[in-house]
């Protein structure tokens, strides 16, 4: 019997096939449920803390607690408001207690897999290899037991995946360990053996301390609130000015005030809070792998591995420039960093620091970097476009560095993008109808997953700009070639 | 290349090799007239409305003067965008050019799609066109090639996909 498919079978077929299917090649691994027997179980079966339930309804409980005392003192009742409490814990202990039998969390060849729902069964498949970091988070009520979440990022997940809470401190950083240990796998093998010699410290790169912490972020947010507080207080000086002229007296002034006195009290706990995330910031370097631990009452720990970084950003705040400080993010290719959430907290390296130190870290993130290279790279767009940013276009810059793209923008907020090559996607050259007569055009280079991250060099001259992109495309597929190869 | 079209493609004649621009099917102009012609038509139905409660039976015609005038507009910018759609393939990437008042060139490499659709609606149907669409790791970024014949946009895909598989780079 002749296996089906061989040229034997039937040679016309075969080449009809070919002649309409230009020999795709299919990966040589077995695709189906026949996998998941074939691969090893590294980690078997486990659930979560069980006091999970207690941890995950702890505001349902404040609330049921808060609820219910009120209803005590309004009907001055003592036992609405007990039976109240009885009723709703009841309630959330049994469905806390379903939720928590029925999740569970396991590693098998180089997946997570995280099970969970009562009534809706959920399966979640998390291949490690395109984890682009994982963090270690304690929130204050998970600290006072001892306990964790790990939250973990896959590349192209929207959200963060998967946060795996609760479990032990101990046993979520052994977790997180072996999970990149499986990730790490297939992109530096080599690199093991040295974690194996060097084990959990790692060596420090930069602390930020406290005073230059809160300084720096009452600088930050400095001018945004001035402008605010300027715009309200003109506006409610106009229209005061207005009804008085027309002899209707007001009270305009306090009906400013109160947004006013809101708006001041949300940017002053804004403030508060950033400096509360960013108490104790340190950045250190262990094998390969970037780890930043941050935060007084929520405690974090962060690690993201060096070959997921696609840029590195710094950043300059007007009222920063005083100080000369800097502040370094990085992203990688999860989309859950887009958010408001992401971009504050996730991928800062540096939340504060001095030019050296941004420096320092900045070349940590792209290794082989020299960020005083890269910056001397950027060249200003022609004089013609100044029109067109006149506020920018002094700082404004592109440039093709050795091993990256950088570009500068951003006046209230200066900020350097540099790209390695390697990482480019896909280039874009694009000309609206006014660069059209000014004979100008941008090159946007598009990275994974970002947006905010591409680098864009606008407004350059048009042949300047596609000669920028073809030389953007050669040097990513050089930089390509140069890696190795790698599936996410 | 003329001078014409050297003063009408600024952008693309910087481009330092000498590049097989492939056109689009003819059919795509018709496809994207029926299209905006139904739009217009669209809008003459609301415009319309209005106009003759507020004006009369002479406000049928104002609306219909209104849309007949844009719809002209739009013919003649569609008729020339048209022909400033193209597309070249070469030894490693994709380069997809488009846009009359805005231009754009894509230039996508093989080893970073992530994914090629075929799609066609019902006007594209009946003219027998497809549209291939690429992406990659990137957000937000679509590259098109609309009215392709379906064997040729078959083809093309095959051919993407295939070399797509053969240079794999990450993200």
């Amino acid at each position: 019997m002749s296996e089906p498919g061989t040229p034997r079978d039937g040679d016309g077929a075969e080449e009809r096939a070919l002649d309409q299917w230009p020999a795709p090649t299919i990966a040589s691994v077995p695709i189906g449920p026949g996998m998941a027997s074939v691969a090893p179980v590294v980690i078997p079966k486990r659930r979560l803390h069980p006091l999970t339930p207690l941890l995950e309804s702890f505001r349902l409980l404040v609330a049921v607690i808060v609820a219910s005392s009120w209803q005590m003192y309004l009907q001055e009742n003592f036992r609405v408001g007990v039976v109240i409490a009885i009723l709703a814990g009841a309630v959330g202990a049994v469905s806390g207690l379903l939720s928590w039998r029925f999740t569970g969390y396991r590693v098998v060849g180089g997946e997570l897999q995280i099970t969970e729902g009562v009534l809706i069964r959920k399966s979640r498949t998390l291949p490690l290899e395109r984890l682009q970091s994982i963090e270690v988070a304690q929130p204050l009520r998970a600290r006072i037991f001892g306990l964790a979440q790990l939250r973990i990022e896959v590349a192209g997940a929207s959200e963060t995946e998967a946060p795996l809470s609760y479990l032990k401190l101990g046993e979520a950083q052994e977790l997180r360990e072996e999970l990149l240990k499986l990730s790490g796998r297939r992109e530096a093998p080599a690199s093991e053996a040295a974690e194996a010699a060097e084990p959990d410290e790692g060596t420090p790169i930069a602390r930020v301390g406290a005073s230059r912490l809160i300084a720096g972020t009452v600088l930050e947010s400095l001018p945004p609130t001035v402008i605010a507080v300027g715009l309200l207080v003109a506006f409610g000086a106009v229209l005061n000015a207005v009804l008085n002229a027309r002899g209707v007296e007001t009270e305009v002034w306090q009906a400013a005030g109160v947004p006013f006195l809101f708006g001041l009290l949300t940017s002053v706990l804004q403030t508060g809070a950033g400096v509360l995330r960013n108490w104790g910031f340190t950045l250190s370097r262990v094998d390969g792998r970037l780890r930043v631990e941050r935060g007084l009452t929520e405690k974090h720990s962060n690690v993201v591995p060096l070959g997921r970084v696609t840029a590195v950003s710094v950043q300059t705040p007007v009222m920063w420039r005083l100080k000369g400080w800097r502040r370094v993010q990085v992203s990688t290719a999860s989309i859950a960093q887009q958010g408001a959430e992401g971009l504050v907290h996730g991928s800062a390296l540096l939340p504060v620091g001095a030019v050296a130190e941004a420096e320092l870290v900045a070349g940590t993130a792209l290794p082989g970097i020299a960020w005083p290279a890269v910056t001397a790279t950027l060249a200003r767009a022609p004089r013609r476009a100044r029109w067109r940013t006149p506020l920018t276009w002094r700082l404004r810059g592109a440039g093709l560095g050795e091993e990256v793209f950088a570009v500068r923008y951003g006046l209230v907020k200066t900020v350097t993008v540099a790209v390695p090559y390697a990482r480019i996607q896909q280039v874009e050259v694009t000309q609206g109808p006014l660069q059209r007569l000014q004979r100008l055009a941008t090159v946007r280079a598009r990275i994974a997953g970002s947006v905010s991250h591409d680098a864009v060099a606008v407004h350059r001259d048009a042949a300047e700009a596609v000669a920028m992109a073809a030389e953007l495309r050669e040097r990513a597929d050089a930089a390509a070639a140069a890696e190795e190869p790698r599936l996410s | 290349m003329s001078r014409r079209e050297h003063r009408s493609n600024p952008p693309f004649d910087h481009w330092p090799t000498d590049l097989d621009w492939q056109p689009m099917a003819g059919d795509l102009r018709t496809v994207r007239l029926l299209g905006m012609g139904v739009r217009m038509l669209v809008l003459a139905v609301v415009l319309a409305v209005p106009l003759a409660v507020w004006l009369g039976p002479a406000g049928f015609l104002y609306a219909l003067g209104a849309a007949a005038a844009l719809a002209a507009l739009r013919a003649w910018v569609i008729v020339r965008a048209v022909r400033a759609w193209g597309f070249a393939e070469r030894e490693k990437d994709l380069l997809v050019k488009h846009g009359l008042l805005f231009r754009e060139l894509s230039i996508v490499p093989y080893g970073r799609i992530q994914l090629v659709d075929l799609k066609a609606g019902p006007i594209e149907r009946a003219f027998s066109l497809t549209t291939v669409q690429i992406r990659t790791a990137a957000l937000g970024a679509v590259t098109e090639i609309p009215g392709l014949d379906p064997t040729v946009a078959e083809r093309l895909r095959d051919r993407l996909s295939a070399r797509a598989a053969e240079v794999r780079e990450g993200l």
